[in-house]
């Protein structure tokens, strides 16, 4: 047992942290907003070998961990970068476990293709720009390769949102259950890190803001409304670091911890940027203040998997036993 | 990261669910109907296998068992409802006694609290101060080589059955609160101390106790005069490395599901087929692997020699909040048959759901309350200002 970063991760974050931090401002992520995926960053992120890392050496990757891709989408969801990383690095794993000598594997290894997953609808995460659409389908995935519209459907969260509605050439053996488990792991993560970034930039705000003569962080209103934010946030940052490890170490419950990672982080994200834009009044509505950005994100990145209802049945379906007769 | 438990905790793990397997019997948890949530035989059975001494620290002269076995051990005492509020308030009274306390405490209480022939109760709170703990106004005058010690306390619990209590006095009343404060190990048998019970929603039985010029000599001081303070810290510090409290929900959880798969609605239809109840369930089962989270990071912490602080303050917070919710649900879910008490024929799940419903809130009162939790949180995790 070992609860803190190894060295090589604290490495890996030191990494990351500098270069999201130094890429991804709040103007370069309204500035994406149409589109929802900045191509110059994508291209930028290709260079620290984001997109490359967790996929398996057999692949031509170079075989990292999936808590070591999610470092990367913590720093992801806390600068809201645009750029679908998560969806590709789940779909190129899914078809490099499946068929490492993939033909399109040289492309998404490199980031030259974008490759996303779909999951029940035809309106597709990053299916504005992906190459590759990966679906889950009852005998294994479908891969499908086509050129993307660069459109994405107008939507609240600055997502490339698209429909697509091609369905592609099965690959068999592949586990489309563990490409949606993983995603939900990393996107996890990503929401950890976007709900923290959401709640610092609330507690900077209220340590600043006065009103009555006094900074209104001095009010224990809104003190407990960020406590409890936090309290949720650092125990869905338990639970992801547990489905993360569960799912590198193939444990039996791993895709069961995801999904509840997934559902918990996306709550506690939305509970943070909701906090913090309440305690921004009047300003947390204005464009111009960037919390409103998290708070359409925190919902808008969880829905992409479809209304979390049918996540919570599907979890029932798995984990409650059947009524006695 | 790793989460995997080394191998000893799970070896011991093993152990610990053949113990409860062969010692937590009907008749020990029927022994707690009264409302004292101890069982003596059960207790003594966990000293005689060196589990409280265990928990001493090493370097006190315990036995070393390390903070990621006694989380083992709580979680599992927890998870199969054995009544164990004694066990945790002795681990810590006699820590904190081998960590500060004079050779005469040293050799009588500790020594009788680990081998399961004592308990103490922790006698902190008072009509006047609960949060505000430090404010005790309980007098304790010197007089000789004696101390005369007089007030009342509240929630001393357990009381009635402990020969100890671990009492917080006022030694000073001239300098700021935290600093006049003197702590002492009083025996119960004194002349002056009277004990009254006092009953509980959540049935179980707590203590008032009243304290009436009651004289002891100075070997029943612990730490410094107008030390109090110090000893406090040290509990709380001894109180974390054995934090339990994070799997109140799993019994529940457990009966809630038994309750829906064996019941049906008005229409005919079971329970467990309603999609809310489903959600529900889901739901505190998720919450549920948080507080797992939170439970193993703290003994991980704890293992690693770290005073955590603000996790403590989350743990708490987070299982005893989600708890309460969680036994609102259910009680709900079995509607007016749900508040059927266990005395009642008809109780569903043997009135556990109305069990927990009654219980539930105190969980967010005790050791703390949320909203003292909450001042913390804000305070040392999220630097907002001290507001009180």
């Amino acid at each position: 047992m070992h609860l803190r970063p190894t060295d090589d991760e604290r490495t890996i974050d030191e990494v990351f942290e500098a270069f999201f931090s130094a890429e991804v401002t709040s103007d370069r992520v309204r500035a994406a907003q149409d589109l929802g995926h900045d191509p110059d960053l994508w291209r930028r992120l290709a260079e620290t070998g984001a997109q490359s890392m967790a996929v398996p050496e057999a692949a031509g990757g170079a075989g990292a961990s999936l808590a070591v891709a999610a470092i990367a989408a913590t720093h992801l969801g806390r600068t809201l970068a645009p750029v679908p990383l998560l969806e590709h690095i789940a779909a190129t794993r899914a078809i490099a476990h499946a068929q490492p000598d993939h033909p399109i594997l040289h492309e998404l290894v490199t980031g030259t293709a974008i490759a996303t997953l779909g999951f029940d609808d035809d309106l597709v995460p990053a299916g504005a720009v992906a190459d590759v659409v990966v679906r889950s389908t009852p005998h294994g995935l479908s891969v499908a390769h086509t050129t993307p519209s660069l459109a994405a459907q107008p939507n609240s969260a600055g997502l490339p949102l698209a429909y697509r509605t091609e369905r592609g050439e099965p690959l068999a053996a592949a586990d489309g259950h563990r490409m949606a488990a993983e995603w939900q792991a990393l996107m996890a993560a990503a929401l950890c890190g976007l709900g923290r970034e959401a709640l610092t930039i609330g507690v900077d705000y209220v340590k600043e803001r006065e009103q009555f003569g006094v900074a209104v962080g001095t009010f224990q209103a809104i003190q407990h409304g960020l406590a409890n934010a936090s309290t949720q946030l650092e125990g869905a940052a338990l639970l992801t670091s547990r489905a993360l490890w569960a799912l590198d170490a193939d444990k039996p419950d791993a895709q069961t911890k995801s999904t509840m990672a997934f559902l918990f982080a996306a709550e506690a994200a939305q509970q943070s940027a909701g906090a913090a834009l309440q305690y921004h009044g009047g300003y947390g509505y204005a464009e111009e203040y960037d919390i409103q950005l998290y708070y359409r994100r925190a919902r808008g990145w969880a829905l992409q998997a479809g209304d979390p209802t049918l996540l919570y049945r599907r979890l029932a379906d798995r984990l409650l036993p059947e009524a006695v007769a | 990261m790793d989460w995997a438990l080394p191998p000893h905790a799970e070896a011991f793990r093993a152990e610990v669910q053949r113990f409860i397997a062969e010692h937590l019997t009907g008749d020990v948890i029927d022994a707690t109907a009264d409302g004292t949530i101890h069982h003596w035989g059960f207790h003594r059975e966990l000293a005689e296998r060196g589990w409280l001494n265990g928990a001493v620290p090493e370097e006190l002269g315990g036995g070393g068992r390390d903070a990621l076995e006694m989380a083992v051990l709580i979680e599992e005492l927890q998870l199969a409802g054995a009544p164990v509020d004694g066990m945790g308030v002795a681990i810590v009274v006699a820590s904190v006694i081998l960590e500060l306390g004079n050779e005469h405490l040293r050799s009588t209480v500790a020594r009788q609290l680990v081998q399961g022939e004592t308990l103490v109760s922790f006698g902190y709170t008072e009509p006047d101060s609960g949060s505000d703990v430090a404010a005790a106004q309980t007098k304790a005058v010197p007089d000789g080589d004696d101390w005369v010690i007089t007030g009342q306390k509240m929630w001393t619990t357990l009381a009635h059955e402990a020969d100890y209590v671990l009492l917080l006095t006022r030694t000073n009343p001239d300098v700021p609160k935290h600093r006049g404060l003197t702590m002492f190990v009083v025996p119960l048998d004194t002349p002056g101390i009277e004990i009254h019970p006092v009953h509980t929603m959540g049935r179980e039985r707590s203590n008032a106790t009243f304290y009436d010029e009651v004289r002891i000599d100075d070997r029943w001081r612990i730490g410094e005069i107008d030390g109090g303070w110090t000893v406090m810290k040290s509990a709380l510090k001894f109180e974390r490395g054995i934090a339990g409290g994070q799997y109140h929900s799993a019994p529940l959880i457990d009966r809630a599901i038994d309750y829906a798969r064996t019941h049906t609605r008005p229409d005919g239809s079971a329970v467990i087929d309603d999609p809310t109840v489903r959600e529900q369930l889901v739901r505190s089962m998720i919450d549920l692997e948080v507080c797992r989270g939170f439970a193993l990071n703290t003994a991980w912490l704890a293992s690693e020699g770290v005073m955590f602080g603000v996790e403590g303050s989350m743990t708490k917070l987070f299982a005893s909040e989600t708890y309460k919710k969680h036994a609102g649900w259910f009680v709900a879910m079995a509607g007016a048959e749900g508040l059927l008490r266990e005395e009642s024929e008809h109780a569903p799940v043997g009135g556990a759901l109305d069990d927990h419903f009654r219980g539930a809130p105190v969980t967010t009162i005790y050791g703390g309350t949320s909203e003292i939790s909450r001042n913390l949180i804000a305070e040392a995790h999220l630097g907002l200002p001290r507001t009180r």
